[in-house]
C-alpha cells in the first residue's frame, strides 16, 4: 500500500447522506457511521477522519464521480504482461472520449486470457479530478485516495459474495443517490460498466417516469447483450446501494426488466455501505485504484511517502553499513588468521634457520639450514649408531672365518668396502657376497685367477646402500 | 529534495560499496583458504624437519648434562686392551660440529696385533662417553691367522667445558 497505512476509511457522501466505513490491513471493513450528512455526529466524525488523514495515520478514500470516470476493459494481443504494459495507454486512448494525456489513468493487475493480456483501466479527466478535489475540500475533507467506483463495487461484490463458479455471469446494479451504475462480468472478471445519469429515488412522478423509461430502454439491451456475450442462458443480478434497501423500488425496477430474460435477483448484505466498505478495504490493503497521484496527491500522503522513502533510504544505508561492517570484520578476521599462521610458520622456520627468514621462503630456508645441520650432526648420528663400523668389521671377519677365506686386505668405511683374498671355492665367495649384501652392501666381485696353492683369488668392492 | 537526493546517492553509494565488498570477500575467500592451507602445509613440513634431529639433540643434551665434554684417553685405553706402545695415535685437527661441539679424529696405526685384541680396543673406545667410534679401517693380515697390521680412524666429539 502506498504510504503504508495501517487503517483506512471509505467515505460515500451523496444525496445528503454519509456512509463511513473503516478497515485495517487485517480486518474486514466495518461501518462507522451511516446517516445524515448534516448531523453533529457526522461532522464530528468527518473532522476526526480528516485529522487522521492529515496526520498520515489513516487513509481516507472516496470514489471519484462515476459519471466522470471511464472504465474500460483492454485486451493486448500478446501474452506478455511486460509487453502489454507498453501499449495500455495507446489502447485506452482509443477508448476514451478525451485525450489520455489530459487524464489520470489507472490499470488493474493484468491477467493472461485468450492468448492475450487483459486489464481493466479507469480514467478521469484531470479537470474533473481537480473539481472533485475542490468539492471534497468544500465539504470539509480531502481524500488521500480517489478510487474508481465501478471497480471498487465489483471487487467488493466478489469479496462479500464470491461467485459459485469461475465463469458465472453476474451483474451488479448500484442504485446510488444521484446515478445508477450497472456492472457486468463473468465470475470475478469485470467486462463492462454502464452508467445511468439519473436516480430512481427522485421525488416526483415525472422524474420517476423519466427514469423508468431510461431504465427500461437501457437495461434490456445491456442484460441481453451480456447473456449473449457470456453465452449464458441465465444471469445473477445483485442489487446494492441505498436504493436497494427499498423493496418497493427494487420490485418496480425488476418488473421493468424484459420478461424473457432468465434473471435471478439478489440483494447484497448491507447494500447501502457496499461502496464505503469497498473503498476502505481497497485503501487499506492497497489493492484499489488511486487517482490522487502526482499533482493530485494528498500532502499528508506525500509527507508520509517521503518519510517512508527516507526510512527506506536510511534502512538501506544501515543495511549497507552493516554489510560493510561484516565485511570489515571478516577482513580483520582473515588478516588475524593469516598473521597468526604466518607467525607460527616464521617461528618454526626461525627455530631451524635462525633469526633471518624472509616471508614466503620459510620452507626453503629451513631446508637449507637442515642441509647445513645435516653435515654438522653426522658425528652425533655415528656416535648414536648402535652397531656402527665396529659391528660391520666383526661381522665381516666372522663371515670370512666361517667361509674359510684368507683375507689379504680389508678396507672398511661407512660408505665403501674393499676386500681381497682367496677362497677354497667360487661358492664360498658367492656366499660371502650374499652375506655382505644382507648387511647392506651393494657388492661387485671379481675372481682374477687362482693362487699358487690352487685357491680362488677374489676381489670384492662394496658400496653402502644407506649411509649410516 | 536536494538533501533527499544526496541521502539517496549516499545510500546508493554505500549499497554499491557493500555489494563490491561482499563480492570481493566472496571471490577472495577461496584464495584466502588456499594461502592458509599452503601455510599450514609449510608449517607441518617445517615441524617435521624440526624433529629430524631429535635423537641427536637428545644425545648432545645427555652429554652436556653428564658433563662429558672430552672423549677418553685413547693411549690409556690402547695400553689396557692391546698393550703399551702397540698403538701409534696421530690426532687430527678438530672440525666444528653442531652447537659448539667439535669433531675430533685420530689416526690409529697398529703394526701388528691380533684382530680380536683390536676389536676389543675399538669396542672399549666405543663404550666411553663421548664415544670413540670407528670411522674407517684397513687391515692387512700377516701370515699368522687372525692377526696383522691395521690402520684406522677413530672419531669422537668434544666441547670446551663452559
Amino acid at each position: 500500500m502506498a504510504g503504508g497505512y495501517k487503517a483506512a476509511y471509505g467515505l460515500e457522501l451523496a444525496g445528503g447522506r454519509v456512509v463511513l466505513a473503516r478497515a485495517t490491513r487485517r480486518s474486514a471493513p466495518q461501518v462507522v457511521y451511516a446517516g445524515g450528512a448534516d448531523s453533529e455526529e457526522a461532522r464530528r466524525l468527518l473532522a476526526a477522519v480528516a485529522r487522521e488523514a492529515e496526520r498520515g495515520s489513516a487513509a481516507l478514500a472516496a470514489a471519484a464521480p462515476a459519471e466522470q470516470t471511464v472504465i474500460r476493459r483492454l485486451q493486448a494481443p500478446f501474452a506478455s504482461v511486460r509487453k502489454a504494459a507498453r501499449v495500455w495507454a495507446s489502447l485506452l486512448d482509443v477508448e476514451l472520449p478525451f485525450p489520455v494525456e489530459g487524464a489520470v489513468c489507472a490499470y488493474s493487475s493484468p491477467r493472461l486470457a485468450d492468448g492475450g493480456t487483459v486489464a481493466v483501466a479507469a480514467a478521469i479527466r484531470q479537470g474533473d479530478l481537480a473539481a472533485f478535489r475542490d468539492a471534497c475540500r468544500a465539504a470539509g475533507f480531502e481524500p488521500t485516495h480517489a478510487d474508481a467506483e465501478g471497480l471498487a463495487l465489483w471487487e467488493q461484490l466478489a469479496v462479500d459474495t464470491p461467485p459459485a463458479r469461475a465463469g458465472q455471469p453476474r451483474a451488479l446494479v448500484w442504485l446510488g443517490a444521484g446515478h445508477v451504475l450497472v456492472l457486468r462480468g463473468r465470475g470475478t472478471a469485470l467486462l463492462a460498466a454502464h452508467l445511468l445519469r439519473a436516480s430512481p429515488g427522485e421525488n416526483g412522478t415525472d422524474a420517476q417516469e423519466a427514469f423508468d423509461r431510461l431504465w427500461g430502454a437501457r437495461m434490456g439491451p445491456i442484460l441481453a447483450a451480456h447473456l449473449a456475450e457470456t453465452e449464458s442462458a441465465e444471469l445473477d443480478v445483485w442489487w446494492a446501494g441505498s436504493g436497494a434497501e427499498d423493496d418497493e423500488l427494487t420490485g418496480r425496477l425488476r418488473r421493468l426488466l424484459p420478461a424473457g430474460l432468465a434473471l435471478r435477483h439478489e440483494t447484497v448484505r448491507q447494500p447501502a455501505s457496499l461502496l464505503a466498505r469497498a473503498l476502505a478495504r481497497r485503501a487499506a490493503n492497497g489493492a484499489g485504484v488511486n487517482f490522487c497521484t502526482g499533482e493530485f496527491a494528498h500532502p499528508a500522503r506525500l509527507r508520509k511517502e517521503g518519510r517512508a522513502r527516507r526510512a527506506a533510504v536510511a534502512g538501506a544505508a544501515a543495511a549497507a553499513l552493516a554489510v560493510l561492517g561484516l565485511n570489515a570484520g571478516e577482513a580483520v578476521l582473515r588478516q588475524r588468521r593469516d598473521a597468526g599462521q604466518q607467525e607460527r610458520l616464521t617461528a618454526a622456520a626461525r627455530a631451524i634457520a635462525g633469526p633471518v627468514v624472509p616471508r614466503g621462503q620459510e620452507v626453503l630456508m629451513a631446508e637449507r639450514a637442515l642441509a647445513r645441520r645435516d653435515e654438522e650432526t653426522q658425528a652425533f648420528r655415528r656416535a648414536l649408531d648402535p652397531e656402527g663400523l665396529e659391528a660391520q668389521l666383526v661381522g665381516v671377519l666372522e663371515d670370512a672365518a666361517a667361509l674359510d677365506l684368507d683375507v689379504s686386505r680389508l678396507a672398511l668405511s661407512p660408505l665403501a668396502l674393499a676386500m681381497e683374498g682367496s677362497a677354497a671355492s667360487i661358492q664360498a665367495i658367492e656366499r660371502l657376497t650374499e652375506r655382505l649384501e644382507a648387511r647392506g652392501w651393494a657388492v661387485q666381485s671379481d675372481t682374477p685367477g687362482r693362487t699358487s696353492d690352487d685357491r680362488q683369488r677374489f676381489i670384492l668392492k662394496g658400496a653402502a646402500r644407506h649411509e649410516g | 529534495m536536494k538533501a533527499e537526493r544526496a541521502w539517496m546517492a549516499g545510500a546508493a553509494g554505500l549499497a554499491l560499496a557493500a555489494v563490491a565488498a561482499s563480492l570481493h570477500m566472496g571471490l577472495s575467500a577461496g584464495r584466502h583458504r588456499e594461502i592458509l592451507g599452503r601455510k599450514a602445509g609449510d608449517l607441518a613440513r617445517i615441524e617435521q624437519m624440526a624433529n629430524r634431529w631429535a635423537r641427536e639433540d637428545a644425545y648432545r643434551a645427555r652429554l652436556e648434562s653428564l658433563g662429558a665434554w672430552q672423549p677418553a684417553d685413547l693411549d690409556a685405553l690402547a695400553a689396557r686392551t692391546i698393550g703399551a706402545g702397540a698403538v701409534r695415535l696421530s690426532p687430527r685437527p678438530a672440525v666444528p660440529a653442531a652447537d659448539g661441539w667439535q669433531r675430533r679424529e685420530v689416526a690409529v696405526e697398529i703394526p701388528q696385533a691380533a684382530y680380536a685384541e683390536a676389536v676389543r680396543f675399538f669396542a672399549a673406545a666405543a663404550d666411553t662417553l663421548p664415544a670413540w667410534r670407528l670411522k674407517e679401517i684397513e687391515l692387512r693380515p700377516s701370515a699368522e691367522a687372525g692377526s696383522g697390521s691395521l690402520t684406522a680412524v677413530l672419531e669422537a666429539l668434544e666441547k670446551k667445558q663452559p
